[in-house]
């Protein structure tokens, strides 16, 4: 197991505190979050998904608690923060509506810009990020306003990867995305992850993408983690995470289906290609039976 | 009778040329589609693959260019239908933040029969029985925008539902929504095919949504590439692929096993569907 | 954060005021003002002041939520009672440099803060107790006549509803997109003024196209549902004006008919 470079301790974080409005987001969160792994996190609207991500890279402070990064509190100071916002990339919701200037190449720049690099890094990392992403060249000198919404979102991503985040955090990637929009998006985040070792992070109401490719997974319900650990582990809680409210992979649901029509699967199956494997097996056996 | 309630013939559409004067692209070509009355029509199809075009000719958002729309028997391009066929034919958006036109729930459903010219009376218990059959009748009162996004959707269905339409066009209802909020949706979809006999057209990105319906019609570059029953247009797994578009888990599942020798049958739509279909083949001797 | 801003200030309440007909709180609001710009001496202020008081009182809002109101303005009136103060003649009571400070101007003073202070609660009691609609819908009702002069008075109307339902979307997108340039390293509050307009340009120009697009969205989501302009368009919630309203109004008018009577006789 990898040592954590992000460490989320006892994370409390509760919105206008103090008056009518008063509303506690995250309760006593502890999460780690490991060199180079892919974690999911799920939960449903409202669970403190976003309120969580925003606590990474210092946009928002605890309200008791501290998020380690290596060892440091990213609060400490000024620097701090600084340091985390450009090791720990988060990229919002629907990315694509952050763009704003005139051409995807200085959009893209704007991150690396801000970090104070040299004209020649920065050149280098617009590059290989709109590589990572799969924007051609011949789109860079393009105005991001002329892209499809596919096109638009890789841009957004390249423009947070630009900065070569140790951790990279994306809420939501493909939501109203069109499956292959969605496919492509999955390969690019991988690509970012597999070249460079990073960390990925991928929030998602959704498990049937993040299950494929996380090494672990983190269900929040109510400001509080209640479950974590592998895909296997969490969708051994089928019925518990549809009471919380979340879809569970079809696949997960059909594995139970089956059970009950007196049909043992050999493990835990969450993907078609897990579930096409186990039944092949089970083929297999009849053949020889 | 004629239980036809939208005709498209030879539906031909594109936007004006911009100022640079490149020749406008066919954003609809030649497009033919009979819509039956109190059927449900999924449209499938890759982003902008004319979906949504299409779906705002059916209440004369969009006029054709070339041939045309009839809807309940009126001629869209008559203008002085227009008011006539939008109130029959309803539409709900993708984004419930972008169709809500006011501070309070009630008032927001209220929108459209206030537009019609609907005496209060009325008006009061069209928004009562809209927003008890969206299940948001506690709401009534509420601030939209302090409500979560399944909870903003179903207020715009709810005020569709009070011009009491025959036929309700949605426009990607459900991709902005978390899984309750989807549910949700489907559920008064559901309903409302059923109970209330509404021609409901849906377009979606999910195929598991699709499947519920009795016709799916696949589009790709602005023509029909693909029109028949779900249990027929899924067991076309590669094409569909080839248009980047995927199938539901479940038919993915047997086509994968049929393709390794597996004697199952492709169409399984629903979980229940495939597990039973597989249960039978596996427990058989 | 930014979220928390509650907007038009609107207080709900079912008090007598708060069902009062928004037509009646609007020409309420405006008889106040004329009271108030007749008054001139302490009695007529002390009237208007009563006046003010009962309709606090009936309303339910409380007093702290009146005093935050007027922080905003504090600035204003302590440079206009400071004017006031040093710059009327009369008897002088106390000389130092260039000041002096006499018996008329500490009066003046005095009332010039009360006047301007009580402007300010008068006009949040109409927005404390009349939601931000029935506000709109009161004036577009109440402007009605100006039709006949091609005034285009529903559009009006409607526009003002339609800011008030993007603001607190407005306000959550800013706020979104602020935090998104925060974490590619955009920083909003250092340098110099140029620096600093130039560091908004990454949130005002997402901000613009997203309000573009909303707005057409909205555009069309209006038409679909049927808009066609203000020409036969009913009413959910239809106002109507009781007795409640009538004697509301008629109070007004004798407390305006009162100070306008103290002042003839130089009170």
């Amino acid at each position: 197991m990898n040592e954590p470079i992000l460490k989320i301790e006892n994370l409390t974080h509760v919105y206008s505190p103090n008056t009518p409005f008063e509303m506690t987001a995250l309760h006593d969160v502890n999460i780690e979050i490991r060199k180079g792994e892919i974690l999911g996190i799920i939960g449903h609207t409202g669970s403190g998904k976003s309120t969580l991500i925003q606590h990474l890279n210092a946009l928002i402070k605890p309200t008791s608690g501290r998020i380690l990064l290596d060892g440091r509190d990213i609060n400490e100071s000024k620097s701090s923060i600084k340091e985390a916002r450009s090791r720990v990339g988060l990229v919002f919701q629907y990315p694509e509506y952050q763009l704003f200037e005139e051409t995807v190449y200085k959009d893209i720049a704007f991150g690396p810009k801000n970090m104070k690099l040299t004209p020649e890094e920065i050149d280098g990392r617009v590059r290989e990020a709109a590589g990572f992403v799969g924007v051609e060249e011949a789109l860079l000198e393009r105005s991001p306003f002329d892209l499809s919404g596919g096109q638009k979102r890789r841009v957004a991503i390249a423009g947070v990867i630009a900065m070569m985040p140790e951790v990279l955090v994306l809420d939501e990637p493909m939501a109203g995305l069109d499956p292959g929009g969605c496919e492509e998006i999955m390969e690019n985040i991988l690509a970012y992850h597999d070249k460079t070792g990073a960390a990925v992070v991928v929030v998602t109401h959704s498990m049937e993408e993040a299950a494929r490719r996380a090494d672990r997974m983190i269900v929040l319900n109510h400001g509080m983690v209640a479950m974590s650990g592998t895909p296997e582990e969490i969708f051994t809680h089928g019925g518990e995470l549809r009471r919380m409210g979340l879809a569970t992979p079809v696949m997960t649901d059909l594995a139970d289906e089956l059970c009950k029509l007196g049909v043992k699967l050999p493990g835990t199956v969450y993907t078609v290609e897990q579930m096409a494997a186990a039944l092949m097996e089970l083929e297999r056996g009849r053949a020889h039976a | 009778m004629d239980d036809t309630a939208i005709k498209i013939e030879n539906l031909t559409f594109f936007y004006n040329s911009d100022e640079e004067g490149r020749a406008p692209e066919d954003v609809l070509s030649n497009v033919s589609l009979n819509i039956e009355k109190g059927s449900f029509i999924a449209v499938l199809g890759h982003n902008g693959s004319g979906k949504s075009t299409l779906a705002r000719h059916l209440n004369a958002l969009l006029l054709p260019k070339g041939g045309a729309v009839t809807v309940f028997g009126m001629d869209t391009k008559d203008e002085e239908l227009t008011l006539e066929i939008r109130r029959r034919v309803g539409m709900v958006f993708q984004n419930p933040d972008n169709q809500i036109v006011s501070n309070v729930v009630e008032e927001d459903v209220a929108f459209a029969p206030e537009n019609l010219g609907i005496p209060t009376p009325e008006i009061r218990a069209r928004v009562d029985e809209a927003l008890k059959t969206v299940g948001m009748y506690e709401f009534r009162t509420h601030a939209p925008h302090l409500l979560s996004g399944g909870q903003k959707q179903r207020i715009a269905i709810a005020g569709v539902l009070a011009m009491r339409p025959k036929c309700v066009v949605f426009d990607e209802p459900t991709a902005m929504l978390d899984p309750q909020g989807r549910r949700d949706v489907m559920e008064i979809i559901g309903r409302m095919k059923n109970e209330m006999g509404s021609t409901v057209i849906l377009i979606t990105h999910h195929m598991e949504e699709a499947a519920m319906a009795d016709t799916v019609v696949v589009m790709s570059d602005g023509k029909i590439v693909m029109d028949g029953a779900p249990r027929e247009v899924f067991t076309h797994v590669e094409e569909l692929e080839s248009l980047g578009l995927t199938v539901p888990g479940t038919v993915k599942l047997m086509w994968e096993l049929r393709k390794n020798g597996v004697d199952v049958p492709l169409g399984a739509l629903t979980v229940n569907e495939c597990a039973n279909a597989l249960a039978a083949h596996f427990q058989s001797k | 954060m930014l979220k928390d801003v509650t907007l038009g200030q609107y207080f709900p309440g079912d008090t007598v005021i708060h069902r009062l007909d928004p037509r009646t709180k609007i020409l309420m609001v405006i008889i106040y003002i004329a009271a108030l710009f007749n008054a001139e001496s302490w009695i007529s202020y002390g009237v208007v002041l009563i006046f003010l008081a009962a309709a606090i009182a009936i309303s339910e809002i409380r007093l702290t939520a009146m005093l935050k109101g007027l922080k905003p303005i504090v600035f204003i009136v302590v440079l206009t009672s400071l004017l006031n103060l040093f710059y009327a003649s009369g008897d002088i009571i106390a000389q130092w440099w260039i000041f002096k400070i006499t018996r008329e101007g500490i009066k003046a003073a005095i009332l010039m803060a009360a006047r301007l202070i009580m402007l300010v609660m008068g006009t949040f009691m109409l927005t404390y107790t009349t939601s931000p609609i029935m506000l709109t819908y009161g004036l577009e009702l109440l402007l009605n006549p100006l039709k006949k002069i091609k005034v285009p008075v529903h559009e009006l109307a409607m526009m003002m509803s339609m800011a008030l339902r993007l603001i607190p979307t407005l306000i959550e997108e800013t706020d979104k997109i602020m935090s998104a340039q925060k974490a590619r390293g955009a920083e909003f509050d250092t340098g110099n003024l140029i620096q600093k307009a130039k560091a908004m340009l990454p949130i005002l120009v997402p901000l613009f196209l997203s309000s573009f697009r909303r707005a057409d969205e909205l555009a069309t989501a209006m038409e679909a549902r049927c808009y066609h302009g203000g020409e036969n368009r009913t009413r959910l919630n239809v106002l109507k004006m009781t007795r409640r309203d009538m004697i509301a109004l008629i109070l007004g008018v004798l407390v305006l008919a009162g100070v306008i009577v103290l002042a003839r006789f130089g009170l």
